[in-house]
C-alpha cells in the first residue's frame, strides 16, 4: 500500500509542478504581450499621461520715463485656487485657507461651495502667502498655488492714463500696456515636465523646449518730475473749482515729444479693478471738445500768413452783432463795457473779441479757415501713439452757412482734442512748423540695444516763418496786457491765450446753461520755447473764466517745469525789476541830495 | 513515544531562494516607497522609512523561519487546533468595529501596540496545518464524498468566508486555492476534482452577476479606462508601468509610474520591478518563484510521510499561488484582489507569515525520512476522537476493486 500511495503521491506532486508551471508560464506571456507587444502603445499613453507642456514665462518688460526711472515693473507673486472636488472638509478648510489669506471666511466658504470646480480663492498675492500655502499643502488637499507675476506701478497714480495697467493674465488691459503689449509681453518659452500623482513637477525631469524671450522695455518721453508737477497743480486747481474734469499736456515745442499729460480726476493702477473705468479714459487724447477762444489763434495765424496785418482794423465790437443769420455776441470786461471798440488782429487776441474773430473767418471765408484747421492737425489723427487718439470733428466747408463759419472763427461749432490743440500752439512755437506729438521715446531689447526709436515726427510747415512769428507776437501780448495776464510767468516770457467754451448739449442742438470749459494754452520762453502748456478744464465751479481758472495752473506748471529744466530767465523777474527801481530811486535820491548838498 | 529521531539538514534551495527574494524585497522596498515617504509626513519625510521597517521585518522573519524549522511534525499537530481555533475567533473579532483596524473600508488588521497583525495570514498557514494533518490521518476521506466532509469543509468554508467578508477576496482565493491543491495532493479521485472545480467556477460567476460592485470590477479589469479615475486608476497605471518598462526596464530607481500607483510599495510592487528593471527582471522574479515551488514540490515528492508530503504542498502553493495571484493582478490578467507578493511586498504581517510558511517547508525537508505513523497523528489529532475508530478498519475498503480503478 505504502508505495502504491508513494507512487500517486508523486505523480500529482509532478501534476501539481505542471499546472503551476502552466500558470506562471501563462502570466509571463501575458507580460512579454504586455512589455514587449503592447509596450509602445502603454509606454505613449503613460507619457501622455504624465508630462505636460508647460511655458516658460517670459518677464513683461518695463516702463520707464524719459530719464530711466521706472513707471512699470513686475513683482513675483502666487496666486491660489481651489480644485472644489478634492477638498474633504469644506469648513475647515476654509477657515484656513481665510487665515492665511487674511480674507474672510464666509467669502472662501461661499466659493468652494460654488457650483464651480475650480475657483480662484485670490490672485497675484504676495508670494509669501503662496510659500505658507505651499508649506501647508498636505493639510489642504484640493488648495493649490501657482507662482506668476504681478505688474505694479511705482509711481502711482502718476501718469495712469498713459501707461494703463494689465489684467490678470499680464496682458495690457488699459494704456500703452494695452497698446504697446505686443512689444511688453515678449514670447513665452516652452518646457515639458514630468509629473507626480500630485500633478506636481517632478524637477529633474524639466526639458527646456524653448527659451523664453523677455519683453523689451519702453521708454517715455514722459519726465517724471514734469509730469508730477502738472498732476499737482491740476489737483490744487480741482480743490479750489472741483471741475468735473481737467487736464493738462505739456509738450516739447521742437520735436513734439509729451513731456507731460495728466488727467483729473485719476486712479491708481495698482488697484484699477476696484476704480471706476470711467477714470481709465486718457481725456486728453480721447475727448472732443469745443476749444473756444483758444482756436482763434489758428483764425489769426491764418489771416496773418494769408498777408492781413495784425493792425488792420477788421470789425467794429459793440458787445454783440447779428452776423449772417445768427447772433455773435462778446463777453466784456472793464473797461470794454460797451464793446471792444475797433478791433484789430492785437487786440481780438489781447480781449479774446468773438465779433473780430468771427470777421476775421467770414474774410478768410470758409474754404480757407479749413485748409488751415487741417494744416494744423484738428482734422487728422494724432500719431502719437497713444492709441486712443480721437480726431476733431468739423461739417465739410461747403455745408458751412456763414454763422457758422463765423463760429468756427472762435471755436465753437467744431470739436477738438486737447492734445491736438496742444499741437496748434506747438506748431507757432515751433516757427510755423508742425511736428508731430509723440509719447514713445524708445523700445529697448532686454539686453539694451536699441529695438525701435522714435525720432520726431515728419515736420511740415503750416504758416510761414514770419506769420508765426507775428502770432507769437499777438500771444504774447494777450499775456502781458490782456486777459492772459494770470498766466504771466516771473521772469520768463510767455505766449498764451485763454479760452472759456460754452458746452454743447448732448442731444446737439445749443448750449448747455452755465456750464463752460475754461482752458489756457501757451508757450515759453517766448523767443525759444521749450514748453508749450495746454489747460483744459470741464465745467469748473466758482468762475468759469480760462484766464482765472486755467492760467494759473499754466503758470504753476511752466515756472516749476522751466526752472526744473534749467531753463535761463529771459526776462526780469519782479524782483528784479523792484530792485532795480529802488536802485533807481536810491541813486535819484542820492544824486539828488548830492546835488542838494 | 519513540525517540525522536535527528533533523536533516534544510533545504539549501529554498533558503537561498527565500533569501534573495527577501534581498530583493527589501530593495524593492525602499525603490517603490522613497520617493512617497520622502515627502510625507506620517514618514517623517524619511526616504528609508519603509525600507528600514522591512529590514527589520525581513530579521525577524528570518529569526521565525529559523525557530519554525527546527519544529517536529509531532509538534506542529500538536499546535494545528490552537493555531485554527485563535485563527477563527480573530477573524470573528477583527470584524467587531473598534477591535480590528480599518483601511479603506476593509477589517483587516489588529493593532498590537506598534505593530500591526492581519490575522488572515494566520488562518492560512493554520489551514494548511489543519488539511495536512486531516488528509493524512484520514486518508480514505477524500476518496468519497461522505458525511465526515462535513467538519473540515465548515471549517475551511468559515475561515474562507470570513476572510472573504473583511473583504479580502485574494487572500480567500489564497486558501481555497491551496485547498483544493492540497486535496489534489492528497489523492482525491479526479472527478471530484473537476466537479468541484467547475462548482466553484459556477458560484464564483454567480456571485459576480449578483453584486453590482463585483460586476463593475470585472468590467474595469477588461476595460480599465471605464473609469480611471476611481476603480481603474491603480490598474492603468500598472500597465503603464510594464509598458514604459519594456524588456530591458528603464533603470533601478528611474520608474515614474509608482508615484502614482497608491500601493506601489505593496500589491502592486511587481509593477515597479517590472518597470524599472523590464520584462527580464519580471521574468527572473517569475522564475525564482517558480523555482521555489519546484524545490517545495521536491521536497513533498521526497518527503516519506504523507504528511510531510501535504504540509509541504499546502505551503509551497500559498507561496506560489500569491504570487501568480499577485503577478497577474497587476499585469491585469484577473480582477484586482489585494494580494501581497511574498517576501517583496512592504508589511510586515504578510513578510513573517510567509517565512513561516518557508521554515515549515525547512521543517519538512529535514524530516523527509521520518515516517510518520498514524499512532501518532491520532495521539495529537486535531478533532480529538482519537481511539474511538479501529485503526485497521480503513484498510477493507481501501483494497476493495470498486475503488481499485481510480487509484491507478
Amino acid at each position: 500500500m505504502a508505495s502504491r500511495q508513494r507512487g500517486l503521491v508523486k505523480k500529482r506532486t509532478t501534476w501539481l509542478f505542471l499546472l503551476f508551471s502552466l500558470l506562471y508560464v501563462a502570466v509571463a506571456g501575458r507580460l512579454v504581450y504586455l512589455q514587449v507587444i503592447k509596450r509602445d502603445y502603454y509606454k505613449a499613453k503613460a507619457e501622455r499621461v504624465r508630462e505636460r507642456t508647460y511655458p516658460v514665462r517670459a518677464t513683461r518688460g518695463t516702463i520707464y520715463d524719459r530719464n530711466g526711472r521706472a513707471l512699470a515693473v513686475n513683482i513675483d507673486t502666487a496666486s491660489v485656487f481651489a480644485n472644489t472636488r478634492d477638498i474633504r472638509d469644506i469648513s475647515k478648510t476654509s477657515v484656513r485657507v481665510a487665515a492665511l489669506l487674511d480674507q474672510d471666511t464666509n467669502v472662501i466658504e461661499e466659493k468652494l461651495n460654488g457650483t464651480r470646480h475650480f475657483v480662484w480663492l485670490g490672485r497675484q498675492l504676495d508670494a509669501r502667502i503662496g510659500d505658507r500655502i505651499w508649506n501647508e499643502r498636505n493639510k489642504l488637499p484640493g488648495v493649490g498655488m501657482q507662482r506668476d507675476t504681478k505688474r505694479i506701478y511705482p509711481a502711482g497714480a502718476l501718469a495712469a492714463q498713459i501707461v494703463g495697467f494689465t489684467n490678470y493674465e499680464n496682458q495690457g488691459a488699459e494704456g500703452l500696456e494695452r497698446v504697446l503689449n505686443s512689444q511688453l509681453q515678449g514670447k513665452n518659452g516652452k518646457f515639458t515636465a514630468e509629473l507626480d500623482s500630485e500633478r506636481r513637477v517632478i524637477p529633474e525631469t524639466r526639458h527646456v523646449l524653448k527659451n523664453a524671450e523677455d519683453g523689451r522695455d519702453v521708454y517715455l518721453t514722459i519726465d517724471m518730475t514734469i509730469q508730477h508737477i502738472t498732476e499737482q497743480a491740476l489737483a490744487e486747481l480741482a480743490e479750489k473749482y472741483h471741475p468735473r474734469s481737467a487736464c493738462a499736456v505739456v509738450m516739447d515745442p521742437r520735436t513734439g515729444e509729451i513731456l507731460a499729460l495728466a488727467n483729473y480726476p485719476t486712479y491708481d493702477p495698482n488697484n484699477a479693478r476696484k476704480t471706476k473705468s470711467a477714470l481709465w479714459r486718457n481725456r486728453a487724447v480721447a475727448d472732443l471738445y469745443e476749444p473756444g477762444s483758444t482756436l482763434k489763434t489758428v483764425t489769426a495765424a491764418a489771416a496773418l500768413n494769408e498777408g492781413i496785418s495784425p493792425y488792420q482794423v477788421i470789425a467794429h465790437c459793440t458787445g454783440r452783432e447779428k452776423i449772417a443769420g445768427g447772433r455773435v455776441s462778446c463777453t466784456l470786461h472793464h473797461p470794454f463795457q460797451n464793446g471792444h471798440g475797433g478791433v484789430d488782429m492785437l487786440k481780438m487776441i489781447q480781449q479774446s473779441c468773438n465779433i473780430g474773430a468771427a470777421h476775421l473767418a467770414l474774410r478768410l471765408g470758409a474754404k480757407k479757415l479749413y485748409s488751415y484747421e487741417k494744416a494744423f492737425g484738428l482734422l487728422d489723427k494724432p500719431h502719437a501713439g497713444f492709441g486712443c487718439e480721437a480726431v476733431g470733428y468739423m461739417d465739410k466747408p461747403d455745408q458751412w452757412r456763414p454763422i457758422r463759419l463765423a463760429n468756427i472763427g472762435f471755436g465753437q461749432g467744431m470739436a477738438v482734442t486737447p492734445l491736438q490743440m496742444t499741437g496748434v500752439y506747438a506748431t507757432i512755437a515751433n516757427g510755423g512748423v508742425r511736428v508731430e506729438p509723440q509719447i514713445v521715446r524708445e523700445i529697448k531689447n532686454r539686453d539694451g540695444t536699441t529695438f525701435r526709436a522714435f525720432k520726431p515726427g515728419k515736420a511740415t510747415r503750416v504758416i510761414s516763418k514770419d506769420a508765426a512769428m507775428s502770432t507769437m507776437r499777438l500771444l504774447k501780448s494777450c499775456v502781458d496786457v490782456g486777459t492772459g495776464k494770470p498766466g504771466k510767468i516771473d521772469g520768463r516770457t510767455v505766449a498764451g491765450k485763454t479760452g472759456s467754451a460754452q458746452v454743447a448739449k448732448e442731444n446737439g442742438r445749443g448750449y448747455e446753461n452755465g456750464t463752460f470749459i475754461a482752458s489756457f494754452m501757451g508757450f515759453a520762453p517766448v523767443m525759444s520755447p521749450r514748453l508749450v502748456i495746454a489747460v483744459v478744464v470741464n465745467r469748473p465751479q466758482g468762475s468759469h473764466w480760462g484766464a482765472t481758472v486755467a492760467a494759473p495752473v499754466f503758470r504753476e506748471i511752466g515756472e516749476k517745469s522751466l526752472w526744473y529744466l534749467k531753463v535761463p530767465s529771459d526776462t526780469p523777474s519782479n524782483e528784479e525789476m523792484r530792485r532795480q527801481e529802488n536802485e533807481r530811486k536810491r541813486l535819484a535820491d542820492r544824486s539828488i541830495k548830492g546835488f542838494a548838498g | 513515544m519513540r525517540k525522536e529521531a535527528k533533523l536533516g539538514t534544510p533545504d539549501v534551495g529554498v533558503l537561498g531562494a527565500v533569501v534573495v527574494l527577501l534581498i530583493v524585497g527589501v530593495v524593492m522596498v525602499f525603490d517603490a516607497s522613497y520617493a512617497k515617504t520622502g515627502d510625507a509626513k506620517w514618514a517623517n519625510f524619511d526616504t528609508w522609512y519603509m525600507a528600514k521597517r522591512q529590514l527589520v521585518y525581513a530579521v525577524v522573519g528570518l529569526g521565525a523561519m529559523a525557530w519554525v524549522s527546527t519544529f517536529r511534525f509531532s509538534r506542529l499537530i500538536k499546535i494545528t487546533l490552537s493555531l485554527i481555533c485563535i485563527s477563527i475567533v480573530m477573524l470573528f473579532a477583527v470584524m467587531i468595529p473598534g477591535v480590528g483596524h480599518t483601511v479603506n473600508g476593509a477589517y483587516r488588521w489588529f493593532n498590537l501596540g506598534p505593530i500591526r497583525v492581519q490575522p488572515s495570514e494566520i488562518a492560512k498557514l493554520a489551514t494548511v496545518l489543519y488539511l495536512a494533518g486531516l488528509f493524512s490521518k484520514r486518508r480514505r476521506l477524500v476518496r468519497r464524498i461522505s458525511g465526515e466532509w462535513v467538519g473540515p469543509v465548515v471549517i475551511v468554508g468559515c475561515i474562507a468566508g470570513l476572510i472573504f467578508a473583511e473583504p479580502d477576496l485574494g487572500t480567500a482565493m489564497t486558501i481555497v486555492g491551496t485547498a483544493y491543491i492540497m486535496l489534489m495532493a492528497a489523492g482525491a479521485m479526479k472527478r471530484h476534482l473537476f466537479g468541484l472545480a467547475t462548482g466553484a467556477c459556477g458560484l464564483i460567476g454567480l456571485a459576480v452577476l449578483l453584486e453590482p460592485y463585483r460586476m463593475q470590477r470585472v468590467w474595469v479589469w477588461l476595460n480599465p479606462w471605464r473609469d480611471p479615475y476611481g476603480d481603474g486608476y491603480q490598474i492603468i497605471h500598472s500597465l503603464f508601468a510594464l509598458g514604459s518598462g519594456g524588456v530591458t526596464g528603464v533603470g533601478l530607481c528611474l520608474g515614474r509610474e509608482k508615484l502614482y500607483i497608491p500601493a506601489a510599495s505593496t500589491d502592486f510592487i511587481f509593477a515597479t520591478l517590472a518597470e524599472e528593471i523590464g520584462l527580464i527582471g519580471g521574468v527572473v522574479l517569475l522564475g525564482a518563484f517558480l523555482f521555489l515551488v519546484y524545490r517545495g514540490l521536491d521536497i513533498a515528492r521526497r518527503s516519506k510521510s504523507t504528511y510531510g508530503n501535504l504540509l509541504a504542498v499546502g505551503v509551497t502553493s500559498i507561496i506560489g499561488l500569491q504570487a501568480v495571484i499577485n503577478v497577474a493582478v497587476v499585469s491585469a490578467s484577473i480582477p484586482a484582489t489585494g494580494v501581497p507578493l511574498p517576501f517583496i511586498s512592504y508589511g510586515g504581517s504578510s513578510l513573517v507569515s510567509m517565512m513561516l510558511a518557508a521554515g515549515i517547508l525547512l521543517a519538512v525537508s529535514r524530516q523527509i525520512n521520518v515516517e510518520l505513523e498514524e499512532k501518532e497523528l491520532y495521539e495529537n489529532g486535531t478533532d480529538g476522537r482519537r481511539d474511538r475508530r479501529a485503526h485497521i478498519s480503513g484498510r477493507k475498503r481501501r483494497t476493495s476493486p470498486a475503488r481499485s480503478r481510480y487509484r491507478r
